[in-house]
C-alpha cells in the first residue's frame, strides 16, 4: 500500500485546492497559512519531485514573469493516481477515528 | 521603466546557484524571487530579507543532501574516468597518490609527536591547581631564574596562607641503595607526606595517605622492587640507603612517560628531617630542591605571588627577601620551561611549531605536485571536458568532477599514509623517547585530523586545476587547438620554483646542524678528552683511600695518570662559588666554578699552563695557600697579570694565585667558558679520574674494578669516559639533525617526483618537435640539453629565492650555542650543487629517453 508523509499528503491537497495556479510559491504559502508553522521553501521540492515520480503529480512549465527574476513557474496538477492515494488516506484516517469512543468535554475526561 | 522589483541579496543568489545548480529546472529560483517579492510587498524589506537568509540558512542540510543525491548518481560515472585515468597514466597517478601519501603520513606522524607534548602532565586530577615554585635570584648585574627553592618556604607557605591546600617538598639526592650484596646508586626523591595528594601517581601497593609520612619510609616502582626483590612482595621489606635501614611503604605503578617529574624511589622527607639537614631550616641555601604547592579552588595564583615579598621579609630578613622573589608556574607550563638547575624532563615547544611547520611544507609540495601534474596533463583531459559541456555538463558539475577525483586520489593517499603511519610510529617512538600508540584507529582527534587534513588536500590540490580544467572552451578544444595559454605555463613554474626553493632551504639547514655538531665534536675542549674513565665515588672507604687507590693504579703500565677531584669536565658536577679578589670592597664577589682536586688534575686532562706554575708537592704552601685560575676568571676579575695577587672564597683565607690555565670546556659548547678556580684539597673527592692507554682499554678497566672491588666490596663500579659524556651533550642536536635530514630527503624525494612528472611530460608533447629537430640534424646532447634547461634554470632560481631565508633561519638558530661554526658560502654552494645534480638527474632520464628516441616513430602518424 503506497503510504504518504504528512507533508506528502499537504502538499496533493494543496496542489488540488490551488487548482491552476499550483507552483512553489502558492503551495509554500498555502501550506504555511494552513499549518501555520513556518515552513523551508527548500524543504518542499524533494516530496514534490518525489510526487511526480510517483505519478500522483505532474509538472509542467509555465511562462516567466519579471517578479520571478525572469524565470519561468514550474507548474503541478494532481493526478488521478494522486486523487486516489489522496481518498484512499482519508478512508484510512477515517477508520482510525471511527474505534475512537466519544468524549465528553463537560466531564474533562477522555474515553 | 517599470517600478523597482525588490530582489533579494545578488551574494545570497549566487551562493545558491554556486550550491544548486540543478534546482532551477524545479523552478525554485523564481519561486524564491517570488516569495520574496511578496513577502517584501506585505512586510517590508526587512522581513523579506530576514526570511530569504533564514532559507538560505536552513536550505544548508538540503543543500548537502542534494549535493550527495547527485553526487550518488554522477559518482559512479567519475570514480568510472577516475579509474581509468590512474591506469592510463599509471606514471602520474604514482606520482600524485606517493606523494601525497608521504605528506598526509608526515603530518598525522608530526600531529601524533606534537599531540603526545602537549599532553604531558594532563593526567594530573587536580592539574589546574598544581603550581610549582620557582626562584628568581637577584644579583648585581643579573638575574637568574632557577627551579630550586629554599627548603622551608614550603612548610612556612603552608601554614601561613589559607589559599594554599597543600605544599609539598622535593628533594633529589643521589644515594648508595641495597640490601644484601645488591647495592646500586639511585636517585631517591625524599617528598612530604602530600605528595600523593597533590600529583596523581597511583600506588598498586600501600596507602597513599600515609605512605610517605614515617620518616624512613620508601616508595618504589614496580620496576625498582623487583631489581632488589625479584618476585618478593617487597612491602614491608628493608632497603639500606647509605647507612641507615628504610622500610618499604608503597609501591608505584610504572610512571606515565608523559610527566615532567624523574622518579622512581621516593622516600619520606621526615627523614631528612632526623638526619639533621641543615638546609631544611636555612633560608639562604638552594640545592636539588624543589616546592610544589595546591592551591585551593577558585585562588588566582598571581594574587598568592604577591603575597610572597613580604613573607619572604619576615621570614628570611630584609637582606634575603631582596635577592629573591618567588614566583609560582602552573604544571602545564613547567615541561616546556627552561629553569637553571632544573631536574624535570623539559620539552621545547619551539621545535613542535618547527616541526609542524616541517610537516605542512612537505604537504604544500606534494600539493604542488598534483596542481602542476593535473594542468600539465589538461591537453589530455580537454577533449573530454568539451565533450561533456557539449552534452551539457554545468562548469559547477565539472569543478566537482574534478575536486571529487582528486579527493578519491587524496583518500587513496590517506589510506596508504596511514599504512606508512603504523609503519614509522615505533621508528618514531624509539627515536623520540615517547610511547606513542600504534593503534591510531582508537586517537580519535588524530582520526579527525587525518579526515581533515585528506579532505582539505584533496579539495586545494583539486581546486585550481578544477577551475582551470572546466575553463575550456568546448568549440575550441574539440577542433582540437588546445590553449597552452602562457598564464597556466608560469604558475606551474612558479610552484616548481617554490619546491625547490623549500628543499633548498631544508638542505641548507640540515647541512648546517650537521656542521655545527661536527664543528662541536671536532673543536678544541682545551683538554684532552680521550680515554679519560672517570669513577664516581661517593663512598668513604675510596674516598679515605684514595692516596692508596691511586697509588695502585699507577703502577699498571696501562694507566697513563690517575687523579682525584670533586668534578670533572663532562661529570655534570660543578660546585659554584663566591670569590672575592684583594682590594674589592665588601664582599661583593665573583660567582666561580671550584675544582679540588690533587697535583695531578692538570697533567691528567692536559690543561695548558699559560702563565705561572703548577701546584707542585714541592711547595708545602700549597695545599693550603695556592689557587690556580683559568682565562676567563682572570678576565672577569679584570687582572691583565694575576700572578701573586690574592683572593679568597666566601669568608675563607686569602689564597695566591699561583698560575692560569687555557679555558676548557666543562660543559656543552652550547655554553661559554665558566670561570673556574683550582685548589688542592682531599676532602670532597666525589670522581677518580683515570687516563689509560689507548690499548688494552677493557683489560684496565677490569683491573681497574677489581682493586676498587677490594678496596670497597660492597660498592658497585661504576665509570664512564668523559669524550662519551660531551658527545652525549649534543644528543638533542643530533635527534633535530636527524628529523632534519629525513624531512629534506621528502622534500627532495617529493619534489624530485614532480620535475620527473613534467620532465616526462614536457618530453612528450614536444615529441614531434624533437623528431624533427633530430631528422634535421640536432645530437642527443642537444635535445637532451634542450630540455634539462628550463629545469636547471627553475632551480637554480629556486637557489636564488632560498639562499637568503635559509642564511637568515641559520644564523637565528646558531645564536643558541656560544661556540658556533662560521657560515660560509661553502655550505649554500654545497646545498646548490645537491639540488642542481638531483634534479638533473631527475630530468634527465627523461631527457634521455627523449632523445634517444628514433624520430620516424614521433613524427610518423599525422
Amino acid at each position: 500500500m503506497p503510504e504518504l508523509t504528512k507533508l506528502e499528503e499537504q502538499i496533493l491537497l494543496s496542489v488540488w485546492k490551488l487548482q491552476r495556479e499550483a507552483y512553489g510559491t502558492s503551495i509554500y504559502q498555502y501550506i504555511m497559512e494552513l499549518t501555520g508553522k513556518e515552513l523551508a521553501i527548500g524543504g518542499i521540492y524533494f516530496p514534490l519531485e518525489r510526487l511526480v515520480k510517483k505519478g500522483y503529480l505532474e509538472a509542467f512549465k509555465g511562462e516567466p514573469t519579471p517578479i520571478r527574476g525572469g524565470q519561468s513557474k514550474r507548474y503541478y496538477k494532481l493526478t488521478r493516481d494522486g486523487k486516489e492515494v489522496l481518498f484512499k488516506a482519508r478512508e484510512t484516517q477515517d477508520a482510525f477515528w471511527k474505534g475512537i469512543p466519544e468524549f465528553d468535554i463537560s466531564k474533562g475526561n477522555i474515553g | 521603466m517599470r517600478g523597482i522589483i525588490n530582489k533579494p541579496s545578488p551574494v545570497g543568489l549566487f551562493l545558491l546557484g554556486f550550491f544548486l545548480s540543478r534546482r532551477d529546472e524545479y523552478g525554485f529560483f523564481g519561486d524564491i524571487e517570488e516569495t520574496y517579492y511578496i513577502i517584501s510587498k506585505r512586510n517590508g524589506r526587512l522581513k523579506s530579507d530576514m526570511w530569504f537568509w533564514k532559507q538560505l540558512f536552513v536550505l544548508v542540510p538540503i543543500i548537502f543532501i542534494d549535493s550527495f543525491y547527485w553526487s550518488f548518481i554522477m559518482l559512479k560515472n567519475y570514480l568510472l574516468v577516475t579509474c581509468r585515468n590512474i591506469k592510463k597514466q599509471k606514471m602520474y597517478s604514482f606520482i600524485n597518490i606517493s606523494g601525497l601519501a608521504i605528506g598526509i603520513a608526515c603530518c598525522i606522524s608530526i600531529f601524533l609527536l606534537v599531540q603526545n607534548e602537549l599532553s604531558v602532565d594532563s593526567f594530573h586530577e587536580k592539574k589546574d591547581r598544581i603550581f610549582r615554585v620557582y626562584t628568581e635570584s637577584i644579583y648585581t648585574n643579573n638575574t637568574v631564574n632557577m627551579a630550586p627553592v629554599m627548603l622551608p618556604f614550603a612548610p612556612a607557605a603552608k601554614s601561613e596562607f589559607p589559599e594554599i591546600e597543600e605544599a609539598v617538598r622535593m628533594s633529589r639526592h643521589n644515594r648508595l641503595m641495597g640490601t644484601g650484596d645488591k647495592f646500586f646508586y639511585e636517585e631517591i626523591q625524599y617528598a612530604d607526606a602530600g605528595f600523593f595528594n597533590i600529583l596523581t601517581f597511583p600506588l598498586l601497593k600501600g596507602n597513599p595517605e600515609t605512605a610517605l609520612k614515617e620518616p624512613y619510609s620508601l616508595v618504589l616502582t614496580e620496576e625498582i622492587a623487583q631489581k632488589y626483590f625479584g618476585t618478593e612482595d617487597p612491602v614491608g621489606k628493608i632497603l639500606t640507603v647509605q647507612d641507615s635501614d628504610y622500610k618499604i611503604t608503597g609501591i608505584l605503578k610504572k610512571l606515565p612517560l608523559k610527566t615532567h617529574l624523574r622518579f622512581e624511589i621516593l622516600a619520606s622527607l621526615s627523614t631528612l628531617e632526623k638526619t639533621g639537614l641543615s638546609r631544611l631550616t636555612d633560608w639562604t641555601r638552594f640545592s636539588n630542591d624543589y616546592t610544589y604547592l595546591l592551591l585551593k579552588e577558585n585562588v588566582y595564583a598571581s594574587n598568592l605571588e604577591a603575597k610572597f615579598p613580604s613573607f619572604l621579609k619576615n621570614h628570611a630578613g630584609e637582606d634575603d627577601a631582596s635577592k629573591h622573589i618567588m614566583h609560582l608556574q602552573p604544571l602545564k607550563d613547567i615541561y616546556y620551561s627552561s629553569l637553571t638547575y632544573d631536574s624535570a624532563r623539559t620539552g621545547s615547544i619551539i621545535y613542535m611549531f618547527v616541526f609542524s611547520a616541517i610537516a605542512a611544507i612537505i604537504l604544500v609540495i606534494a600539493c604542488i605536485n598534483f596542481i602542476n601534474l593535473s594542468t600539465a596533463r589538461s591537453a589530455g583531459r580537454a577533449k573530454e571536458v568539451g565533450l561533456r559541456k557539449v552534452v551539457g555538463a554545468h562548469r559547477i558539475q565539472l569543478i566537482r568532477q574534478f575536486i571529487s577525483e582528486s579527493m578519491i586520489m587524496s583518500i587513496a593517499a590517506m589510506i596508504l599514509a596511514v599504512l606508512i603511519v603504523i609503519v614509522v610510529i615505533p621508528i618514531i617512538n624509539d627515536f623520540t623517547r615517547n610511547d606513542i600508540s600504534q593503534n591510531i584507529f582508537e586517537n580519535i582527534p588524530a582520526m579527525l585530523a587525518l579526515t581533515a587534513i585528506t579532505l582539505l588536500t584533496g579539495f586545494i590540490a583539486g581546486s585550481y586545476p578544477a577551475f582551470y580544467l572546466s575553463a575550456f572552451k568546448p568549440a575550441r578544444v574539440l577542433k582540437g587547438t588546445v590553449n597552452q595559454n602562457t598564464r597556466g605555463f608560469s604558475f606551474r613554474k612558479i610552484l616548481v620554483v617554490l619546491q625547490f626553493a623549500i628543499s633548498v632551504f631544508l638542505i641548507v639547514m640540515t647541512i648546517t646542524v650537521y656542521n655545527q655538531l661536527d664543528f662541536m665534536r671536532k673543536k678544541d675542549l682545551g683538554f684532552d678528552k680521550e680515554h679519560i674513565a672517570v669513577i664516581p665515588v661517593s663512598n668513604s672507604n675510596i674516598q679515605k683511600n684514595s692516596e692508596l687507590f691511586k697509588n695502585i693504579l699507577k703502577q699498571n703500565s696501562s694507566i697513563v695518570n690517575v687523579t682525584v677531584s670533586n668534578g670533572t669536565p663532562g661529570s655534570g658536577y660543578s660546585f659554584t662559588s663566591n670569590f672575592v679578589p684583594e682590594g674589592a670592597v665588601g664582599d661583593e664577589g665573583i660567582k666561580m666554578n671550584k675544582i679540588f682536586g690533587d697535583h695531578d688534575f692538570s697533567s691528567t686532562y692536559g690543561l695548558q699552563l699559560l702563565k705561572g706554575r703548577n701546584f707542585s708537592p714541592e711547595f708545602m704552601s700549597d695545599k693550603t695557600g695556592a689557587y690556580i685560575i683559568n682565562e676567563t676568571a682572570a678576565k672577569k676579575i679584570g687582572w691583565d697579570n694575576p700572578i701573586g695577587k690574592r683572593i679568597r672564597m666566601g669568608d675563607g683565607e686569602e689564597r695566591e694565585i699561583v698560575g692560569v690555565v687555557k679555558d676548557f670546556h666543562y660543559y656543552s659548547l652550547r655554553w661559554d667558558y665558566e670561570p673556574a678556580v683550582f685548589a688542592l684539597g682531599n676532602d670532597e673527592i666525589n670522581f677518580i679520574s683515570v687516563k689509560l692507554r689507548p690499548e688494552n682499554v677493557k683489560e684496565t678497566l677490569a683491573f681497574v674494578e677489581a682493586e676498587f672491588k677490594r678496596l670497597a666490596p660492597r660498592f658497585p663500579f661504576r665509570h664512564f669516559f668523559v669524550d662519551e659524556k660531551f658527545e652525549r651533550y649534543y644528543r638533542y642536536e643530533e635527534s633535530v639533525g636527524k628529523i632534519l635530514i629525513v624531512s629534506a630527503l621528502l622534500a627532495v624525494f617529493i619534489s624530485c617526483l614532480g620535475i620527473f612528472g613534467l620532465a616526462s611530460f614536457t618530453a612528450e608533447q614536444r615529441r614531434k618537435e624533437i623528431g624533427i629537430r633530430k631528422t634535421l640534424g640536432a645530437s642527443v646532447t642537444g635535445i637532451i640539453s634542450l630540455i634539462t634547461k628550463q629545469f636547471i634554470k627553475w632551480v637554480i632560481l629556486a637557489n636564488i629565492i632560498a639562499c637568503p631565508l635559509a642564511f637568515y633561519a641559520v644564523s637565528k638558530w646558531l645564536t643558541s650555542f656560544a661556540f658556533k661554526m662560521e657560515i660560509g658560502a661553502g655550505m649554500f654552494l654545497q646545498s646548490a650543487v645537491i639540488a642542481l645534480v638531483i634534479a638533473v638527474l631527475a630530468v634527465s632520464f627523461q631527457a634521455v629517453k627523449a632523445a634517444v628516441a628514433n624520430p620516424v616513430d614521433a613524427i610518423k602518424q599525422e
